[in-house]
Parts: C-alpha cells; structure tokens; sequence
C-alpha cells in the first residue's frame, strides 16, 4: 500500500489548517498548535504505523494475491500456476450453479436486513420509549426482561445455532412440526421444511434473522438512548400518532446506525457460509439455499479448483462492494447526510 | 465511513399541526405496530395499567411471541442437555427430561470433548486479542481523530474497504500468508487474525473519541504532558465504556468463531470451546444430547458477562453510536 510511506511522510510536516476531517463534528475546533516534535512524531508512527502494518500483512495484501490467484489454474495442492487471464471469470459465467448461488445471495442481502431491521427497530421503541407510564422516556413494563432475552440467540455460537435449527425444522420429530400438529395443522406432520423448495430459502432466512435481531437490537437500543426525550413530548405534544413517531422521529435520527446496520448485516447475509452449510450442507433442494461461499468453499477444496474458487472469491467481494455502495447511494438519494428535514 | 447526524435539528415546525389538544407532553410511546390509539393517550393516563386493551395487548402479544422465539429452541437445547441418549431419540423435545440431575453429558463433554482445554485456549485467545485489539484499536482513533494529516480519509477508506471484503475471498491467500509467517497451529494464528482484522471496533473507538473534548488534551499539552501521556492518563480512561462494549462485542464474536480455530489450528491440543463441541459429531452419528450439554456449558459464560456489562456497552454504544 503505497499509502504507508506517504503518511510517514506526512507525519513530521506541518499539520495543515485546512485539513478537512471524517465526518462532520461541527462544533470542535480544529485549530491544532504547529508544533513539530520528536514527541508527536514517533507516537504518531507508533499509533498508526503499528495498525497499519497489521492490517496491511493480514488483510490487504492477501487481497491482493487472491486477485492474482484468481487469474491462474492453480489447483492448490501443487506450486504450479498458470496464468490463465480472465478466463475463470469468463466461466463463471456461463456457470450455472454459481449463478444461481449469486441470486441466493442477492436475496438473501436484500431480504435480511430488511426484516431484521424492522424488527430490531420495533423491538428496541417498545423497550425504549414505547412505555406507557407517565414521567419520563421508558419503555414497556418488563423491557429489561425483553432486551436480555432477545440478546440470547447472539450468545449462541452461529455454528451451534444453524445445527438447532436444523433439529427444529426435522421433519418427524422436530420442534416446529411437534407445535404445528399439536394446534391442529395435521397437513405439517411431515412436512420437511429444509427439503422442500418453496420453504427452503425462507425457513434458512428466518434462522439467520433469529441469530441477528439480539445484536441489532442492542445497537438500535443504544442509538435510541442518546435521542434526547424532548423531542419525544415535542412530537407528542404536536399530536403525532406512536407509528409516526416512529417512522418520523425514530428512524430518521438514527439513520446513520440504521445505514451501518443495513452495512453489516448485508456483508454477513451475503456470506451465510455457516448458517447454510450447518442446515443444507449441499446446497438445499434444487439449490435453492445455495451460497456463493459454499460453491467457494467446495470449488477449493472438495475439487480442488483454488484459481477458479477465487475468481469466486473476487466476485463475491465485488458483489459486496457494490451491495454497500447501492447502500449509500439509497441512503443520499433519500435525503440522508443532510439532515432529517428531508425525510420528516 | 462519514458521519451525517450532526445537531440533528428535527424541526417539528414541519409536522402538519393537529387540533387533537390535550396530550401530557411528558409521555412517549411511539410503538410502531398500534398507529391508532392516539385519542387513547388519556385514557392511558387515567387509567393505565387496566386500560388500553388493544395497544397494551398488540404490544404484550408480539413481544411475548418473540420472547417464545427466542427462548424456545434454546430450551429445548437445554432440557436436552439432561436427557439420556434413548430419551433423546424418543421424548417430545420440549418434554422435560425424566432426570433433572443426570450430569452424564456434561461430564462427558467436558472429559472426551477436550472441554477444559478448549476453555483454557479459549481464554488465551481471548485475552491476548482483546489486549491487542483494545490498544491498536485505541491508539489508532487517537492518531487519526487527533492528528491532522493528509492520509487520513485514505487510512479511512483503507479500513472500510477491509470490512467489505468477505473473509472467504481472502482466505486461501491469508492461509499462505499465515503459513509463511510460520503461525500455523499455533494460538498465534487465531490472535493475530482477530487483531489484524478488527475494524468495527476501530470505529466504535472513533466515533466516541470524537465526544472527548479537545481541551482536554489541549490543556495537558499545556502542563507539559506527551502525547503517549495524553493517550494513556486521559484518553484511554475516558474511553472505558467504549472498551466495555468492544470487549463484549468482540469478545463474543471471538469465542464463539469456528471458523479461523477449525482452519488455522487443527491440532487437538489447540482445540477453543466452539470446536470442542463439534467432536460428538462423530463417524457415527450426532451425539446430540452431548452437544446440547456443551452449548449449555459454552453460553453460559457469555450470558454472565453480558448480564454484567450489560450497562456499559449501552452507555458505550450510545456515545459512540450517536455521534
């Protein structure tokens, strides 16, 4: 990274006055004393250069040989690699497996955070503000009880979590069955919801939501918290319903927690390597609940294609860029950035 | 990653005005599923907490059918944990089991499954990467919210680009890398990945460092301080309830990975707790009731911790998360 040395460079000149920070914080001065000392400079190269060196061994140049690994028809299991161009992205192509995995996988970045979302947001105004008690800004009775219990599932390792989940969806003697029969949906006795494809994807949609609501409800708790209760009574006192409070108040000042949400939870939907192969190791029926990362992972090392797995490894993260990207863009088209004025 | 909310000006002028008079300012309850009970308001004041039968019963009834979500497959993990393989194979799931005091599976899954080693490697991990991650993660929000330099949206960048990348693209290449450097099956491996490539707490420290105030530090230059004192008297201790919710969120995350100890530590003395799980997987079919056993024994832990540092990871996220 051709970056490291240009800060070194940076780090003993002058600080520019002008330098325009990350993110607004209005309001912080930005005048810093033009001081240039032995002091400032070697903390500095410690504090930032210690980082990067770490960052840059371990994730940034194994990018940058996956890129070229992606490009060649190295096997994996020998040293010889030929460089084959474009060519592993060609077939990828006119594969179809993997791209049937690739709409799995936009699905399933579009579907999960958006419920999980939803929920979380929901979730985190009834233990927040969604009280009924006269004083101050508080939740519903009981919200310290309904905030532990929906950061369970997280405590859960996602491994341990897709293979319970895989005993509740059983057919004959799984959980889910077990409650439909007992309130008298006898049509569900044997119904295999991982085998069958029309339920497949959602059933496996449903689990990784589960696994995530806990987290983001935290988060969207947390955010909530720092909105101050003024302008709960002022929305009150103007005689907005409780849905629009939400929708107009809620969500718009923690939009910028909603966009990192939407962020994360897309990365790790667009992965779902674990949740997957713990309930439909080989892809479910018909493939319906194949991901990018499970052919990846069965390209490399059941059949031995390194070169070809990482062409799909490229793909996947330019799948992820671009996911993140139409989530900024969304968030600017919606009047994000500016102020909340244009979404209220 | 830019941030937008700034003084958030809410402008409520904006709103339609609505005749409906009357309301207690002092009461907030946006719930977002009941949109209509909003002449309710009073009545829920006079009245609560008989009253309201529709909101207070939308409200109770969705919570309590998540509450059942939530809990129930994990009580049927638990009240497996007690049973007995033939009981297993034939009881109700949710039926409690015919012993309550049958330990068997713990015991099993803590002797055959390695569980006290895996403990013991668990904690090491842990520990040293959350040392490694609070201190890189720390000193690289003060050099870049309290250093002026030109790089800085680059260094930025730099460490968002590293969260979209999938781990999977990377990661015959970081297996070389990891290889090369002579890590492999060694706790090493596991340390250094969780540091290297811990970005999300990078950010939690920026954006709680930007509610420090400068002057605090302004003024300690002024009495002579050094910058690694500034870091380490001033910075760092009021950076505590962010590194609560670093450790708690990382923390978790590291102890329950599979993936990174099953890949880069394969040798059975090396086994963590979410490994150790997996040997009851066995050629000869799942040993549920022991793996049910060790999830029981794996979660408790992280509960407890969450239970106590419940506070301030919400007072963490809360600083951080606003800004």
């Amino acid at each position: 990274m051709s970056g490291t040395s240009h800060l070194a460079a940076h780090s003993d000149a002058t600080p520019s006055a002008t330098a325009v920070p990350p993110g607004n914080t209005p309001g912080q001065g930005r005048r810093r004393r033009r001081r240039i000392s032995f002091d400032k400079a070697s903390f500095f190269a410690v504090a930032l250069l210690l980082p990067l060196a770490v960052y840059v061994v371990f994730v940034i140049s194994p990018f940058v040989q996956a890129v070229y690994f992606s490009m060649t028809d190295w096997s994996g299991f020998t040293a010889d690699m030929a460089f084959v161009g474009l060519d592993n992205f060609a077939r990828l192509l006119g594969d179809e497996k993997f791209l049937r995995a690739m709409l799995n996988s936009a699905l399933l970045a579009v579907v999960v955070p958006t419920v999980t979302i939803a929920i979380a947001i929901a979730v985190a105004t009834m233990v927040t503000v969604g009280g009924s008690t006269t004083g101050g800004v508080r939740g519903v009775r009981g919200a310290g009880f309904y905030r532990v219990i929906s950061f369970f599932p997280y405590c859960v390792p996602a491994i341990v979590i897709g293979l319970v989940w895989a005993q509740v969806y059983d057919p004959s003697r799984g959980l889910l069955n077990g409650v439909l029969t007992g309130i008298g949906l006898d049509g569900m006795a044997d119904f295999p919801w991982l085998g069958d494809t029309r339920t497949a994807m959602a059933a496996s949609m449903f689990v990784i939501v589960w696994s995530f609501i806990g987290f983001y409800t935290v988060l969207f708790v947390a955010a909530i918290k720092g909105v101050p209760g003024e302008i709960y009574e002022a929305a009150r006192l103007d005689g907005a319903s409780r849905f629009r409070t939400a929708v107009s108040i809620t969500v718009p000042l923690i939009r910028d927690n909603v966009r990192t949400a939407w962020i994360y939870l897309g990365i790790a939907a667009i992965d779902s390597f674990v949740y997957m192969q713990a309930m439909n190791p080989g892809g479910g029926p018909g493939y319906s609940t194949f991901v990018i990362s499970q052919d990846l992972y069965q390209t490399a090392f059941s059949k031995g294609q390194f070169g070809y797995a990482t062409a799909m490894g490229v793909v996947l993260a330019l799948v992820t860029l671009l996911f993140a990207a139409v989530v900024f863009l969304v968030d600017r088209v919606t009047g994000g950035g500016d102020d909340v004025r244009g979404h209220a | 990653m830019t941030d937008h909310t700034t003084e958030q000006p809410v402008s409520l002028e904006n709103r339609r005005p609505r005749p409906a008079a009357g309301h207690d300012p002092a009461r907030h309850d946006p719930a977002p599923r009941d949109a209509g009970p909003r002449r309710l308001t009073r009545a829920w004041q006079a009245l609560r907490p008989l009253t309201t039968p529709l909101g207070i019963a939308v409200k109770y009834t969705s919570l309590l059918i998540a509450v059942a979500c939530a809990l129930i497959p994990l009580v049927s993990v638990f009240l497996a944990a007690f049973k007995s393989h033939e009981e297993f194979a034939t009881s109700d799931p949710l039926a409690p089991p015919g012993n309550w005091f049958n330990l068997e599976n713990f015991v099993v899954a803590f002797t055959r499954g390695g569980m006290l080693q895996g403990f013991v490697n668990t904690t090491i991990i842990l520990a040293v990467s959350l040392v490694g991650t609070i201190l890189i993660g720390t000193m690289t929000a003060y050099a870049v919210d309290r250093f002026e330099f030109r790089g800085r949206r680059l260094v930025m960048g730099a460490f968002l680009l590293a969260t979209l990348v999938p781990a999977v693209t990377t990661q015959v290449a970081t297996f070389q890398v990891v290889n090369g450097l002579g890590l492999f099956n060694t706790r090493w491996a596991a340390i250094v990945l969780f540091m290297g490539t811990d970005i999300v707490s990078i950010y939690i420290f920026l954006q709680f460092m930007r509610s420090i105030p400068r002057s605090l530090d302004e003024a300690a230059m002024l009495d002579g301080a050094s910058r690694l004192t500034i870091y380490a008297r001033i910075i760092v201790p009021l950076l505590r309830p962010a590194i609560a919710t670093v450790v708690i969120i990382k923390g978790i995350a590291i102890y329950n990975e599979y993936y990174i100890p099953f890949l880069y530590m394969p040798s059975r003395d090396l086994g963590v707790v979410s490994t150790s799980l997996f040997r009851f997987m066995g050629p000869f079919g799942a040993q549920w009731e022991i793996i049910c056993a060790g999830t029981v024994l794996v979660i408790i832990p992280t509960l407890i911790a969450f239970l106590l540092l419940q506070r301030q990871i919400y007072s963490g996220l809360t600083s951080g998360a606003t800004k």
